[in-house]
């Protein structure tokens, strides 16, 4: 009896282990074509940037036959966009664009995970009831959707005169709100508070207890959460459109390359030239530095 | 007279500096929360109700704009068609893209290894590369190289998948599906990384393959991130431009449009125009829909929470 009720058990476990194959076979199948649908048309991109007109019609998904470099030379040249400033008209050159970019994204990054430290450190190192009211509004404003808010934020930067103007990019980063004040929150919060009562015995002030003992230890956060703050600021071209229209940066400097009807940069090697130019820094940047904006947000995950 | 110990002053000093510190700390962030938070959410409120004349000149005028809204409702198709694509968009588009997100994640969970790590990186890509690259070249990909390659075999009916009005919306849709991966692959992935070992170790002893494993032990414990996925997601759902403005700018056809889409179009080119006149009527429209969409979500969240999948 024991004997048959094994041989039952192993079979159903064979027909289980079966179904385990099949499905995670199916699983691993579909990743490889998704995986693929992401490599090809990068790889294509990037070789089709270098191909002309004439042997892209030939050959669209090919080698190219040569490779034209001339192609980022004219890509380069039609990034630049005119602008209007005080009756005056002005050219942004594709260096000026990159200059903004690096303004925006460096400065910005920065300013961001400086203004998260500093209310995550104060929620999460004092026991004081502002760092409650500090995490409730966090969570609040995560939760709470607020529809179609862009004409009054518009007004109010017209009205403090921050419209159009350089400072409106740092100072608009300057914000906590989001997921990554949990992560500096939480990472905080596990720092033992014995190191602040040692610093303070030993004489130190608060201001050399976080900079000197509590911010070392959460610096590979900081690291973190300011590179993936600044890829997504060196992509984004919405702050352009909206608050900034006359500092180009290279992401609107692409979109308007993209939406430009101009004959010479019309043709598809033309256009993913443009491309290329805006997407090959931060895929270096990120395949370099993968790990850790991947590795440390494995720290956080999100709470229901 | 009262005497003060010498040890509870000195802590009463220290609270008293403490206190000082941290409100140094705070005061500029909480400063730039208060206006472009507090503030740009009370303006958009009193915006809803006034008008603005040719000078600029503001004047309360009541329920005038959200009335007009009605009567737009009405009379615009742009509305109807807008609201119809956003529920489509979020009807395929949410499911779609968390049920591969948790499919992958558990899939990469599940055989830890440096070559599935890999993976990992892969669908993290489109969240790096800049929005407007991978839509420009996903027009080239879509209206160019594949009726190029297929006019080869097909003839030259063959037409792009965005220039053809029977196949937009539906590549529209697939596009966001498939560069929305890596930030809900990393999210699930994490809150699987949580998932204790032993509970794992008990699932496989008891007998569990690859699917039982994920329904009974994996999913419950990371129920709590695809709550608030989705959530996201539906708090989204009128903010959504689904890409549209990275494939058209402001020039996309009415047929195609969100109500994610439109406010943000209409917004753009009304300040552009450098006019406050259609404002009001924008800030009304986005208060309408934030009262629609409040109370949805904590809806949903509630019965979620009431009624999804528990960690026992």
């Amino acid at each position: 009896m024991v004997r048959v009720m094994h041989g039952k058990n192993a079979h159903r476990r064979k027909k289980r282990l079966g179904n385990v194959s099949v499905l995670s076979g199916f699983v691993f199948v579909l990743l490889i074509l998704y995986s693929f649908s992401i490599v090809f048309p990068l790889v294509w991109m990037v070789l089709t940037s270098f191909k002309s007109r004439i042997d892209y019609m030939e050959n669209v998904f090919g080698f190219p036959t040569a490779f034209h470099f001339e192609n980022y030379k004219v890509a380069f040249e039609n990034f630049s966009q005119t602008y209007v400033r005080d009756g005056v008209v002005y050219t942004a050159s594709i260096w000026q664009m990159l200059f903004n970019s690096l303004f925006y994204a460096l400065g910005g990054s920065f300013l961001g995970t400086l203004a998260i430290f500093m209310m995550a450190y104060a929620a999460a190192r004092f026991d004081f009831k502002i760092g409650k009211v500090i995490y409730g509004i966090v969570i609040v404003t995560m939760v709470l959707p607020i529809v179609g808010s862009l004409p009054s934020a518009i007004q109010i930067t017209r009205a403090l005169g921050l419209y159009d103007s350089y400072a409106f990019l740092w100072i608009s980063q300057f914000n906590f709100l989001g997921v990554h004040f949990l992560l500096f929150y939480e990472a905080l919060k596990r720092i033992p508070k014995d190191y602040d009562e040692a610093g303070y015995i030993d004489g130190a002030g608060n201001f050399t207890i976080m900079t000197r003992l509590i911010f070392p230890q959460v610096k590979g956060t900081f690291a973190t959460v300011m590179l993936i703050k600044f890829a997504g600021l060196w992509n984004d071209y919405n702050i352009t459109m909206e608050y900034v229209p006359n500092i180009k940066t290279l992401a609107f400097g692409l979109y308007e390359y993209s939406q430009s009807f101009k004959a010479v940069i019309s043709s598809t090697p033309m256009r993913l030239a443009g491309c290329c130019i805006l997407a090959i820094p931060v895929t270096v940047f990120f395949l370099i530095f993968h790990k850790r904006i991947m590795g440390e947000s494995d720290e956080g995950g999100l709470k229901g | 007279m009262a005497v003060i110990a010498p040890g509870r002053k000195r802590k009463f000093n220290k609270r008293k500096k403490d206190f000082l510190f941290v409100c140094g700390l705070i005061a500029l962030p909480l400063l730039q929360f208060l206006i472009f938070y507090i503030a740009v959410n009370v303006n958009s409120i009193l915006l809803a109700f006034k008008s603005y004349d040719a000078e600029g000149n503001a004047s309360f005028v009541g329920f005038e704009n959200f009335a007009q809204l009605f009567e737009d409702f009405r009379n615009m198709t742009v509305f109807a068609t807008a609201a119809k694509n956003s529920l489509i968009v979020f009807l395929i588009g949410c499911p779609l893209s968390l049920v591969l997100a948790l499919a992958f994640s558990y899939f990469i969970y599940d055989k830890k290894s440096k070559v599935i790590d890999f993976f990992k990186v892969i669908l993290f890509l489109p969240s790096i590369i800049p929005a407007i690259a991978l839509a420009t070249m996903f027009i080239q990909m879509a209206d160019s190289a594949i009726p190029s390659f297929l006019r080869q075999f097909f003839g030259d009916d063959i037409r792009g998948l965005l220039q053809n009005p029977d196949t937009t919306l539906g590549t529209i849709i697939f596009y966001n599906v498939w560069c929305s991966f890596g930030v809900n692959v990393l999210m699930i992935s994490n809150a699987m990384s949580a998932v204790s070992p032993s509970l794992l170790e008990a699932s496989v002893l008891d007998g569990c393959g690859f699917f039982r494993k994920f329904a009974h032990v994996v999913f419950p414990e990371i129920f709590g991130t695809v709550k608030t996925l989705f959530i996201t997601s539906l708090g989204g759902f009128f903010i959504n431009n689904a890409s549209i403005v990275s494939f058209y700018g402001t020039n996309a056809e009415e047929r195609i449009q969100t109500i994610g889409y439109y406010l943000y179009k209409e917004t753009i080119l009304a300040s552009n125009s450098g006019s406050m006149a259609k404002m009001p009527k924008l800030a009304a429209l986005g208060i309408l829909l934030t009262a629609i969409t409040v109370p949805v979500v904590f809806l949903v969240r509630y019965l979620l929470g009431r009624y999804g999948p528990r960690k026992d």
